[in-house]
């Protein structure tokens, strides 16, 4: 059977090199990486020499070729920023203009945010915040003279990603990640010949592992591979056996530098359009690797709640150990049944996670009342080794009661919410007992989890550190719906899951389609429904898509910019963030700036009204 | 669900420039031979998917490098993990034999395997398709080489013949397969947090 064949060349002159040999005869199988790291610039050369500040700059311009000597740009610290900072300038934002039919631009500019102290914008008897609808209308307005019409030029949302100027060829038109929960495969759209025959069997793997939009590895640092979201064993440890050669190229001290014992691990380069993020956390490797255009922090979150889920399985005590004095080991003979947990996490993020980008959590939305009732129940059904109690409801938390001295960290929140809401393994109505590592509380060890859906989308779960607790809690889960049904918190709960978040017709700004909003004090983030204006699964992607952008820009390093406005081909958007909050809110192409900000406005007011219904400010305590 | 996995044995080859390393993965890999010799520069990546060793299946991933010295700065963290190492000599090379012992240590220096005893290694002289009058090594003293070592398993090949190749291979998966069980990890999953309400041990300080 053939086998792809790579190959890593490291030169150990002054500049490491790193080039590939070729194999003419059978390109695709070849995979070869080019490393161009050139130690001996000072970094202000390397700044003017690597900035990506032109499509045609020489970072980028090397990108790829379509033999088989695809050179790949490899950067650590400088470029890392120069990328963030190329794409993201929000003075004077600007996107490389492609040639081709159907492209465009897309311009964003900065608008003025009116302190509060400003009379005649702000209302006196309002303490909320508002963005100030005329200076950013008439900032625009200055900004749009000269230019024919900010909108309409781009034709769909995710052409302008291509730093090289080129036009981007896969768009969300014929391709996107779709999921499902109960489905296991993720599937990519893309015009791949079907009657493939199977002598083409193996360049169709390669080509559609090559071609998917996201992929995440997780390897041992020996490079074993431990997990990845596509490809079979083949293509997977050739992958990660590269990555594995690159970070360990890294690693070491060289004779050139022989003083230098620390030198920076690698981090995030970038091949063309697909930026690759790296996470060394010792004994493994975790690598994101994107065509979306994500930025390096957001990957890098992604791949920090990935290693979060893996610890929920084994514990970083438990990794250490096994490794430690095996750096050979196979860790996925220990990952048994952690894997579809893996899985399904990678499957949400790929296809965006308003969660895991705003790193925080969503509350279901419920009158005062009902929740303290439910708070109660909870705190009346508690026995003495339960932990933590939580609701959750449809991927939203309902409620949580907890000890005064322990609170509950998003991403260990995250890790529940995704094996109970993306993953049917818990779906059955039937009670789970199991081992889970909340690594954020404690990542020495299992704390213990009675599990158990009491109506279709709602879950109780209980958490103990003991793990003889499984009748104790089991007791304590009766008592709790007994109390539910007593105090009437069943129906409630019902109702908010039927009826889904709400439209923001209901909430006086119709205008927007769509928005996230999160609290920043709190770490909850709050969304309307995505219909009737995003009603599938692709044009919900492509709503995350843009908000990655937004949230992107908006985040930004030495940036004091803090509103941008976004105008796209199919929509129009906004952001902004305070200290204690950040809104991104997307309406339609004809949506007017001022019709934009009012809504906004409208939308941050409604908030604040309803901030202790969507909200969970402490959680019941004992 | 995916199918169990099966395991993956990270097996590293090493030798003198010129030796056949690349050519001998080839073999066992795509049983292709090309006359024309290419340096490897760095390290090639090869897998070999659905090796049986007695009633398992394993997958092994072939870490070629190259014989030149100044690739040697791969190094450490490169060679770390590996299940076996395949060390190569030129029957008709005596130079590539003699440096056989060095390129022994430098694996156990830099993958610094727990029990370097133990650790399996495999030695394969090469290019025995050779005419007899060229070759300059013995099979005798290659024998006595690999007893002294600790009875490393010998085998003399052909990747452009394809003798023996297989063969050691096998061999090679096998004892690699070994190491890699070599130790029984244990599952303990039962450190439990202690948890004490009215204090902040055991977890978070917040």
């Amino acid at each position: 059977m053939p086998a792809e064949q790579s190959s890593i060349v490291v030169s150990t002159s002054d500049q490491l090199a790193i080039t590939a040999a070729t194999e003419p005869s059978v390109p695709v199988e070849h995979t070869s990486l080019a490393v161009i790291e050139d130690y001996i610039l000072s970094p202000e050369v390397l700044e003017e020499t690597v900035r990506p500040a032109s499509p045609t700059s020489s970072l980028n311009s090397i990108s790829h070729s379509h033999n088989s000597s695809d050179l790949i740009g490899l950067s650590k610290a400088f470029p890392v920023r120069l990328q963030s900072r190329a794409t993201t300038a929000l003075s004077s934002y600007s996107v490389p203009v492609s040639n081709g039919a159907g492209a465009g631009t897309t311009t964003s500019s900065s608008a003025t945010v009116t302190p509060a102290a400003s009379p005649p914008l702000i209302s006196s008897k309002s303490y909320v915040p508002r963005l100030a609808a005329d200076a950013v209308q008439s900032h625009f307005q200055g900004s749009n003279t000269g230019l024919p019409d900010s909108k309409s030029l781009l034709g769909k949302i995710l052409h302008d990603y291509d730093p090289s100027g080129r036009p981007h060829k896969a768009t969300f038109n014929n391709s996107f990640i779709e999921t499902d929960v109960d489905d296991d495969s993720v599937t990519v759209f893309d015009d791949y010949n079907i009657e493939n025959e199977d002598d083409d069997r193996e360049h169709d793997e390669l080509e559609r592992f090559l071609a998917q939009k996201k992929q995440y590895f997780l390897l041992s640092y020996a490079g074993k591979p431990i997990f990845s979201m596509h490809g079979n064993d083949d293509l997977i440890s050739l992958h990660m056996g590269i990555i594995q050669a690159l970070v360990s190229g890294f690693e070491q001290p060289s004779d050139d530098f022989p003083l230098d014992n620390t030198r920076d691990a690698l981090r995030f380069f970038t091949a063309g359009t697909t930026s690759f993020a790296v996470t060394v956390e010792d004994p493994l490797i975790l690598v994101a690797i994107s065509k979306l255009g994500e930025t390096e922090g957001q990957l890098r979150t992604q791949l920090d709640a990935l290693h979060t889920q893996l610890l929920s399985a084994l514990t970083k005590a438990q990794i250490v150990k096994v490794f430690k004095g095996r750096t050979n080991f196979d860790l996925r003979k220990l990952l048994d049944g952690a894997e579809t947990f893996l899985r399904s996490l990678t499957r949400e993020m790929a296809f965006g996670s308003p969660a895991i980008l705003l790193n925080s959590i969503e509350c279901l939305r419920l009158r005062n009342s009902v929740r303290d009732r439910i708070n109660v129940s909870l705190l009346k059904g508690r026995t003495p080794s339960l932990l933590y109690g939580l609701v959750m409801a449809d991927g939203r938390l309902v409620s949580v009661i907890r000890p005064k001295r322990h609170s509950l960290h998003p991403p260990d929140l995250q890790v529940i919410f995704s094996m109970l809401f993306h993953n049917a393994t818990f779906h059955d109505g039937r009670e789970h007992w199991i081992p889970i590592c909340l690594p954020k509380f404690n990542n020495r060890g299992f704390l213990h989890a009675y599990i158990v859906f009491f109506r279709p989308k709602a879950a109780l779960i209980l958490i103990s550190a003991s793990r003889d607790a499984f009748y104790e809690l089991r007791k304590a889960k009766e008592d709790i719906l007994e109390k539910f049904t007593e105090e009437n918190c069943m129906a409630p709960i019902d109702m908010a899951v039927q009826l889904g978040r709400y439209r923001t017709a209901d909430i006086g700004a119709p205008a927007i389609q769509h928005f996230l909003y999160k609290s920043r004090s709190s770490v909850q983030f709050t969304m309307p429904n995505y219909e009737p204006h995003f009603p599938d699964r692709r044009s919900q992607h492509e709503l995350m898509c843009l908000y990655r952008r937004l949230h992107a820009a908006i985040h930004t390093k030495h940036t004091h910019l803090k509103v941008l406005y976004i105008s796209r081909g199919s929509a129009v958007a906004l952001a902004w963030a305070t200290h204690s909050f950040e809104v991104y809110c997307v309406a339609s192409e004809q949506t007017s700036k001022a019709t934009l900000a009012q809504g906004m406005d409208t939308i941050i007011a409604w908030i604040k009204r309803e901030e202790s219904r969507l909200f969970i400010s402490n959680g019941a305590v004992f | 669900m995916s199918s169990r996995k099966k395991t993956m044995l990270k097996v590293i080859i090493l030798g003198d420039s010129g030796v056949g390393k690349t050519s001998l993965m080839q073999q066992y890999v795509s049983k292709k031979f090309s006359n024309q010799y290419k340096a490897t520069i760095g390290a090639d990546f090869l897998t070999k998917q659905d090796v049986r060793v007695d009633d398992r299946t394993v997958t092994m991933q072939l870490w070629d490098t190259a014989g030149q010295e100044r690739f040697q700065s791969l190094g450490v963290a490169f060679y770390r993990g590996a299940d076996c190492c395949v060390l190569v000599y030129d029957v008709n090379n005596a130079k590539s034999f003699e440096a056989l012992d060095s390129w022994r240590d430098e694996f156990l220096i830099q993958a610094s395997p727990r029990d370097p005893e133990s650790f399996p290694f495999v030695v394969l002289g090469n290019k025995i398709d050779v005419e007899e009058s060229k070759r300059v090594i013995s099979q005798k003293r290659a024998l006595a080489f690999c007893q002294a070592k600790g009875n490393i398993p010998y085998f003399e090949t052909s990747a452009k013949e394809a003798i023996n190749v297989d063969q050691a291979f096998e061999v090679i998966a096998r004892n690699a397969l070994i190491q890699e069980e070599s130790e029984e990890y244990s599952s303990d999953f039962s450190d439990p947090i202690n948890i004490h309400l009215d204090n902040e041990r055991g977890g978070c300080e917040c």
